[in-house]
């Protein structure tokens, strides 16, 4: 498909079938973000069956997205297969249960932990998302080709990375003010502390939202580890045991008020079981041997916090701005010097 | 010219050559906007644009060493913000690798005992492996004979990157594929041979395949990762139990040899073990030595009987050492008391060593026992009843019924006899085996120690372990002998009839056929207390013929038994238990003392079989795992079947 990958201004031409189904950056509130996620995560069944069925348009896409049903079944099928020795070992699986909840919720912090303060402090949403239009094999009567929508990242990709999607050439105030193709670059180069006011802001901050990019999924793979180690390590806590005993009871008493749900709901079954099994864990009494009682558990929970802030700031400093480390030429590589010297003997 | 010239020069670079091109057409007029995508791999991987592709078989397993290598090379460079889609998308494999590992380490760090410690392993290690398992096996291998599909085949792409060939369809490299392949699978999807275009449709059905067996693979990974790893680690437990088992056994072994007593035959890992125990001696820094001068300058005679009770702690030399202790006070002077203490301390200091080891070795002989022990009964129950019958927790008459009713059934008396016999025998040789050795052994340490003041309560300690043997040994014969045994002896079971060959029991079982009614009724008192009736005593409420003893009957009973006025009386009416709660606790306490009693034995194994293990296997292991097979097979031929259909009409391929 022709995509305008060019940063100047395209005329909108509804006639022009190459520019009717652009694929599109979303907008960056959190609405559209869940009703996009909950749309796309509606087509898993769709794309299982049309999987199963060998259809030939199915793609990678739609096999990475079937992943996450083994990642969400697969703990709760874990949790099953401890609770499935009968009566007396639901204790046990009550506190799986637990673990695999807070390994969850780990995973999710790992993401978190990084998207945000990248954001904060370099302007890159690392969750932006864009409609991604596919041509298919499949044609319709007029003999042109079928399209579906996939939900992507915008910064997916190190080496596709849609750059394409930022410039706002196709929008009609760009259209008419030219100076305006650039505003989300622009808009990121603020955020990394230069003047807005360059001649390129564009190809200025590519190289460097490059780097996020790469190291920021590195760095949450790597949070992972630390970040699962904390959540089993606080299920090893005994009071998952009893989780959820006299739920029931207090259901009844629960939605009298936000202080009658907070006292019958968040606080007997989360807040309370977290700080518990915090406590427990930084004390290192679940530990049975000399070493990990002592260092054990602090290890577990510090070694996340350590993680998170050399990831950050391992991020930030390779991305550090200064002008002086743009401006010169000379120093981008040996690579440009030969195009400079092929381009000077191609002129002479 | 100048073109030429340099592309003269240049023309062996490959990272140059293109650029040259580029601008050769640019001069030329010819678009550049062809070559914009050879210019940007130049740029991006000099030298590998004009590089093929090739396909490389895929292994089952990654290589841990090599993938740990890349991926922290592939971290390094992260760092610095270096790196593409494929080799950071990489290191995923490996938190996933590594954090498993770390839920194991922190799951194993709360377990109590070594076999639960090192089941978080097993069962992290299950999990991964299962991970690969089920797609490259349970669904690979079938689909690889129905189809010619190789689902495990892996390619290297132009950058160095590899990849499974048929993870993404829409991007498959077909050349990479050979004709041998393509005809084969050809055959096997049904493409008309005569059919134009004969190679590209097999692809496409070959796609179809692959495509919806990926699918069902990602439908399925949820259920077939945590149910086989459940599996496989339930199945491991056995071969845990014996690796850890034979560990202990093998380092008391090094233990005792680097204690100077030779344990026979040397195993070359006991041989490697000594000598690091020794080296570990060697280079243990004495601090003993000083801490006693510290201790004994100071003349306090309960600082001092710390320090000792500290170092002597859980060994048979505790009592001594500050029975010595106090008696250097009672007996010596001031001066003299430090002499003799450092005496005893260096004494006792030697035996430590051997007295840890020997204990050490007889606990490991006799857990490994005890689990043979636990194996044959489960075979025993296992083999004679079904798994409902055992919810009633049989007994030796059921059992002894049992094996006759099946000896009448079938006319095979011989066959269940020597398969008893056959399931009796580990066990039993094994406890014979464990004794036998302790007494060797502890002959040898005996002579080793004779000498050492404290010597005699090592060997003391040493003749109590292998007196424990020895009832071990008895209880063994007697759970698992005694059956096929009385089944011998009871030529004809058919004539004689059950109630002979349960009376002949019942008979054994009282050991004691003498007439005198004393010795009678202490055969009884002694079945009351420890209940070694060997499966009979469990079931059975107590009758009128079973004597109590408690607290009113007993001083006559001891009269009658030891004469009138003698002093082991008071001694024995002190340990009688007071009502039938504490007589059972009692009786539990020495059960401990002499080893598990057969019937709380099979009582054990009953009821764990009943419990835990075997629902949890059915549901899981059968239901579970059988559900996932079959749905499984079921999904893979309808994918096959749909493969083999041609394609639709009407619908054009670009």
């Amino acid at each position: 498909m022709l995509k305008n990958t060019g940063f100047y201004p395209v005329k909108i031409n509804e006639s022009c079938p190459a520019f009717g189904n652009q694929d599109e950056l979303l907008p960056n509130d959190r609405i559209t973000k869940v009703k996009t996620g909950v749309k796309q995560a509606s087509k898993l069944p769709k794309y299982a069956v049309e999987g199963l069925k060998g259809n030939e348009d199915a793609n990678f896409f739609e096999f990475l997205q079937l992943g996450k049903i083994p990642y969400w079944v697969g703990g709760l099928v874990l949790v099953g297969c401890f609770a499935a020795g009968g009566k007396s070992s639901i204790p046990l699986a009550k506190q799986k249960a637990a673990g695999v909840l807070l390994y969850y919720l780990a995973a999710m912090a790992a993401k978190a932990l990084i998207n945000k303060p990248v954001k904060f402090f370099k302007g890159v949403d690392l969750n932006r998302k864009y409609d991604d239009h596919v041509s298919l094999q499949q044609r319709d009567e007029k003999g042109e080709s079928l399209k579906k929508t996939e939900l992507h990242n915008l910064y997916e990709s190190i080496d596709f990375t849609r750059w394409d999607l930022l410039y706002k050439n196709q929008q009609a105030h760009a259209a008419s003010n030219p100076g305006l193709v650039n505003e989300e670059y622009e808009d990121i180069l603020l955020k990394m502390g230069l003047d807005k006011n360059l001649n390129d802001p564009d190809s200025t901050v590519k190289p460097y939202v490059s780097k996020i990019i790469v190291a920021s999924r590195a760095w949450k793979s790597l949070l992972s580890v630390p970040l699962a180690g904390l959540a089993i390590g606080l299920s090893t806590w005994d009071g998952w045991q009893d989780w959820g005993d006299g739920f029931k009871n207090n259901r009844k008493n629960a939605f009298k008020g936000i202080k009658a749900f907070n006292n019958n709901i968040i606080k007997p079954y989360i807040t309370q079981p977290l700080a518990r099994s915090f406590a427990h864990l930084w004390k290192g009494n679940g530990f049975n041997n000399k070493i990990a009682k002592k260092f054990g558990g602090k290890a577990l929970i510090l070694a996340p916090l350590a993680a998170t802030a050399w990831a950050n700031l391992n991020i930030l400093r390779i991305t550090y701005l200064k002008e002086d480390k743009y401006i010169d030429a000379n120093k981008t590589g040996n690579k440009n010097n030969l195009i400079k010297r092929t381009f000077n003997a191609w002129k002479s | 010219m100048e073109i030429l010239t340099l592309k003269n020069q240049y023309n062996n670079s490959p990272a140059i050559a293109p650029v040259i091109d580029l601008y050769a057409n640019l001069r030329t007029g010819n678009n550049p906007e062809n070559n914009y995508y050879e210019m940007k791999n130049a740029g991006r991987n000099p030298g590998i644009s004009k590089q093929k592709g090739r396909m490389v078989k895929g292994s089952l397993f990654p290589n841990p060493v090599k993938e740990l290598s890349r991926d922290l090379k592939t971290f390094k460079k992260a760092l610095k913000g270096q790196g593409t889609d494929y080799s950071i998308g990489k290191l995923n494999d490996l938190a996933i690798a590594s954090g498993t590992g770390l839920i194991a380490l922190t799951l194993s760090g709360v377990q109590k005992v070594p076999h639960a410690r090192a089941m978080e392993f097993i069962g992290a290690g299950a999990w991964l492996a299962s991970m690969h398992l089920w797609p490259k096996i349970f669904l690979a291998k079938p689909i690889k004979a129905a189809t010619g599909v190789d689902l495990n085949l892996e390619y290297i792409n132009a950058q160095g990157d590899k990849k499974p060939y048929w993870q993404d369809p829409q991007y498959i490299p077909m050349d990479l594929l050979d004709k041998q392949t393509l005809d084969k699978a050809a055959d096997k999807l049904n493409v008309p041979k005569d059919m134009k275009d004969r190679d590209e449709e097999t692809f496409r059905r070959m796609k179809k395949v692959a495509t919806g067996t990926n699918t069902w693979w990602m439908l399925t990974a949820g259920f077939s990762t945590p149910i086989m790893a459940s599996i496989i680690a339930n199945k491991m437990e056995r071969p845990a139990h014996y690796i850890i088992d034979n560990y202990n056994i093998i380092k008391a072994q090094a233990q005792l040899e680097a204690a100077g007593i030779s344990t026979g035959p040397k195993n070359l890992l006991v041989k490697i073990g000594k000598k690091l125990i020794k080296l570990s001696n060697h280079f243990r820094p004495d601090k003993d030595q000083k801490a006693l001068e510290k201790v004994l300058v100071t003349g306090n005679q309960e600082a001092i009987e710390t320090f000792f009770s500290n170092k002597f702690k859980n060994t048979s030399l505790f009592h001594p050492v500050l029975n010595e202790i106090e008696d250097a006070f009672n007996e010596e002077k001031l001066p003299k008391i430090p002499e003799r203490l450092t005496k005893a301390f260096d004494d006792a200091n030697k035996l430590i060593e051997v007295d840890k080891a020997f204990n050490n070795y007889s606990a490991a002989l006799s857990r490994r026992a005890g689990r043979l022990r636990e194996y044959a009964a489960t075979k025993t129950l296992t083999k004679l009843f079904t798994r409902k019958e055992i919810k009633e927790i049989p007994n030796s008459e059921k059992i002894a019924q049992r094996a006759i009713d099946i000896a009448e059934k079938e006319g095979k008396t011989e066959n269940i006899i020597k398969m008893l016999e056959k399931i009796a025998k580990k066990p039993i040789e094994y406890a014979t085996q464990v004794y036998d050795r302790l007494a060797e052994l502890s002959g040898k340490m005996a002579e080793r120690i004779e000498t050492n003041p404290f010597g005699n309560s090592v060997t003391k300690k040493a003749n109590e372990l292998i007196q424990t043997a020895g009832y071990k040994l008895t209880g063994t014969e007697a759970t698992f002998g005694r059956i096929p045994q009385l089944l011998r002896q009871a030529k004809d079971p058919a004539k004689h009839g059950v109630g002979d060959v349960i009376n002949g029991f019942i008979q054994m079982d009282h050991a004691i056929t003498h007439d005198s009614p004393i010795l009678k009724k202490l055969a009884m008192m002694a079945r009351s207390l420890v209940p070694h009736d060997v499966w009979n005593s469990l079931a059975k409420n107590p009758t009128d013929d079973t004597f109590y003893l408690n607290i009113d009957n007993a001083k006559e009973f001891l009269e009658g038994l030891f004469g009138k006025g003698k002093r082991a009386i008071g001694a024995l009416l002190k340990f009688l238990p007071q009502n039938r709660k504490s007589k059972e606790s009692m009786s539990k306490q020495v059960s401990d003392m002499i080893g598990e009693t057969p019937a709380d034995f099979l009582q054990k194994i009953a009821k764990e079989y009943n419990n835990s293990t075997n629902k949890w296997f059915t549901r899981v292991g059968v239901i579970g795992g059988g559900a996932l097979l079959a749905t499984s097979a079921a999904a893979l031929y309808m994918i096959i079947n749909n493969a083999k259909k041609p394609g639709k009409e009407g619908v054009k391929r670009v």
